[in-house]
């Protein structure tokens, strides 16, 4: 899924290692085949992938979020303090009066050391929700504005080629998909995550002003049904956090280095094959 | 992958290899942006450290409390006193409302010795109930239900009526002693709204009482600055020790009420019999049970829960 190199992984090192004889057709695949002396251009090109704006606030994204969570909890606590009554009818898995599991049993809150901090994590939730707002907020008139979005859109047949992407990463199927600077399955993600955070604020507001903006918690379903989407939500998040870790890892080195440093190295393939076609 | 194993091993190459020189730009701009990142990370948690260890605001850090009362100061700002709580049908209402705060609640309290003190007046002098030292009233306990329950002076802690040191001015405060007869001849309004709780829980009451609007006209406070209604009104538990904050928008609002029924009967001790404080924009923390003094001010009146870090606002 986070793959995004030009060129498949596995032939990188190989290309480096084994050193093959000149090839037939003159590409400068190979520049230690140049003889030293002879003037050459490099093969290796840095390739600008994520301008300055949108690393920074990927990174802020990152502990925001993780404070946000943290403050929720404490918030969750008291909600949940009177084990059976109200709140865990919300944070669990069941339907109607039968639970499969509750999220947060007591000795959740006592290891992390969440209990007794309703008025921390309320005052904590209040003033972050501005930065992670404004953050959010700023990254999408950002992508909206700089064409970026175009990149992340999902086009026609996202959802079959992010199929064929996952069975591929999931080594089921050989090949991936035709994709531009990110894959399919990424352009879902990576939109769906922007449209959750959109829902966070949404029915943040609903449960925040359930009364003064009673509209908004009406046309989120209620009160209680607003809680429930915003903690699902948040769930979301947590699912998104493991598989986006998981996908970097695999990526390798320079993808990562592209969210850090914003460039990544690419190789020509061939004469007058140019990096944008290869995109 | 990365190239960048590759430069670790490439020391057989000539340094004129143009690779090279693009890789050590990589290099270059790699080590600068995990440089700058890293200074980032710690600037942000340096101003974080900073921010926060300076002496607390209300019990809370200046930017935490700050950004608290921005925010109920932008939502007085965009809801004003428009907006209205929705409300129910009656047969909405619980039959049983929970009891879920007994700070400053006296559940022994004498209803007959009961005094609404009523301070800041625009002119007191002129009503039969007028006194020259509000805070001399002396509540009483029914000893017969002392007698029942010997928990119960757990709950009351002292008898608070002469507690200077517990938020009361030194000198004498003239204004008004009221009994329940001067509330109930206040238009009678029945509500049906919902109790939100800031725990998270929530119940939909039937409330019967009088605006505290139209008991706000009916005894008008001492004029604040510009000749304007003053910019707050407080309230206090007999014994003082259970106190709100309100601001007068808050408290003109057509569903602020002076409580005295729950389901059409009269309010019990647990729930503040004779009189309390409804406030359905609010959480229930600003609902007062038992109120034995009302005051206006210009200045923020003391609040127990915003004393103890929670937004003095707390409007919902």
């Amino acid at each position: 899924m986070a793959d995004e190199t030009s060129f498949p992984d596995s032939e990188a090192p190989r290309r480096e290692t084994l050193r093959p004889p000149p090839p037939l057709q003159p590409t400068p695949e190979t520049p230690a085949s140049t003889p030293p002396d002879e003037p050459s251009t490099p093969s290796l090109t840095l390739r600008e992938k994520h301008p300055l704006a949108t690393r920074w606030m990927h990174w802020l994204n990152f502990p925001l979020l993780a404070l946000m969570i943290w403050s929720g909890l404490m918030i969750y606590w008291a909600d949940s303090a009177a084990s059976g009554e109200h709140s865990h009818e919300v944070y669990r898995i069941g339907l109607g009066s039968w639970t499969l599991f509750r999220f947060f049993p007591d000795a959740f809150f006592n290891q992390l050391g969440l209990t007794f901090s309703l008025a921390k994590g309320l005052s904590w939730h209040f003033f972050l929700m501005w930065l992670f707002g404004i953050n959010g907020l700023l990254y999408v008139l950002y992508t909206f504005v700089s064409g970026a979005w175009r990149d992340l859109l999902p086009r026609r047949h996202a959802l079959r080629d992010a199929w064929h992407v996952l069975l591929h990463d999931l080594h089921l199927r050989r090949g991936k998909p035709t994709q531009g600077k990110y894959n399919a399955a990424q352009q879902i993600a990576y939109t769906l995550i922007i449209l959750a955070g959109a829902g966070s604020i949404l029915t943040g507001l609903a449960i925040y002003k359930p009364t003064q903006l009673h509209w908004l918690t009406t046309l989120l379903g209620g009160y209680e049904f607003a809680r429930f989407l915003h903690f699902w939500l948040t769930m979301g998040y947590v699912v998104f956090f493991v598989i986006h870790v998981v996908e970097v890892a695999i990526a390798g080195w320079n993808n990562f280095r592209g969210m850090v440093a914003g460039f990544e190295l690419v190789r020509a393939v061939g004469p007058g094959v140019s990096q944008e076609e290869q995109r | 992958m990365s190239d960048e194993p590759q430069s670790l091993f490439g020391a057989d190459r000539s340094p004129q290899d143009p690779d090279d020189v693009v890789r050590e730009r990589a290099k270059d701009r790699t080590r600068r942006s995990f440089l700058v990142g890293a200074a980032g990370a710690v600037g942000i948690y340096g101003v974080l450290r900073w921010a926060l260890k300076t002496p607390e605001l209300g019990g809370l850090p200046p930017p935490l409390r700050r950004t608290l009362d921005f925010n109920g100061a932008l939502s007085h700002a965009v809801f004003g006193d428009r907006a209205l709580a929705p409300t129910f049908p009656v047969s909405y209402a619980v039959a049983d409302v929970r009891v879920n705060g007994v700070i400053g609640l006296d559940p022994a309290l004498r209803l007959d010795r009961w005094r609404l003190q009523v301070k800041n007046l625009a002119n007191p002098h002129s009503s039969a109930h007028y006194v020259d030292d509000v805070n001399t009233w002396k509540y009483a306990d029914d000893t017969a239900i002392m007698a029942q329950d010997n928990t119960l002076d757990t709950y009351v802690e002292g008898d608070g009526n002469l507690d200077r040191e517990n938020g009361l001015p030194k000198g004498p405060e003239p204004g008004l002693l009221l009994t329940m007869d001067a509330i109930r001849a206040l238009p009678h309004v029945e509500m049906v709204t919902q109790l939100k709780c800031i725990e998270g829980w929530s119940e939909v009451v039937h409330w019967g009482g009088a605006r505290l609007s139209d008991f706000i006209h009916a005894y008008p406070p001492a004029p604040g600055e510009h000749g304007r209604l003053p910019r707050y009104v407080g309230m206090e538990t007999p014994d003082r020790q259970y106190y709100v904050g309100l601001r007068m928008d808050d408290a003109m609002h057509s569903q602020t009420l002076l409580c005295y029924e729950i389901n059409g009967q009269p309010l019990t001790l647990d729930h503040g019999a004779p009189l309390r404080l409804v406030t359905p924009l609010k959480y229930g923390i600003k609902h007062l049970k038992q109120i034995g003094s009302i005051s206006f001010s210009d200045k923020p009146p003391r609040d127990y829960w915003a004393e103890n870090d929670y937004d003095y606002d707390s409007g919902h």
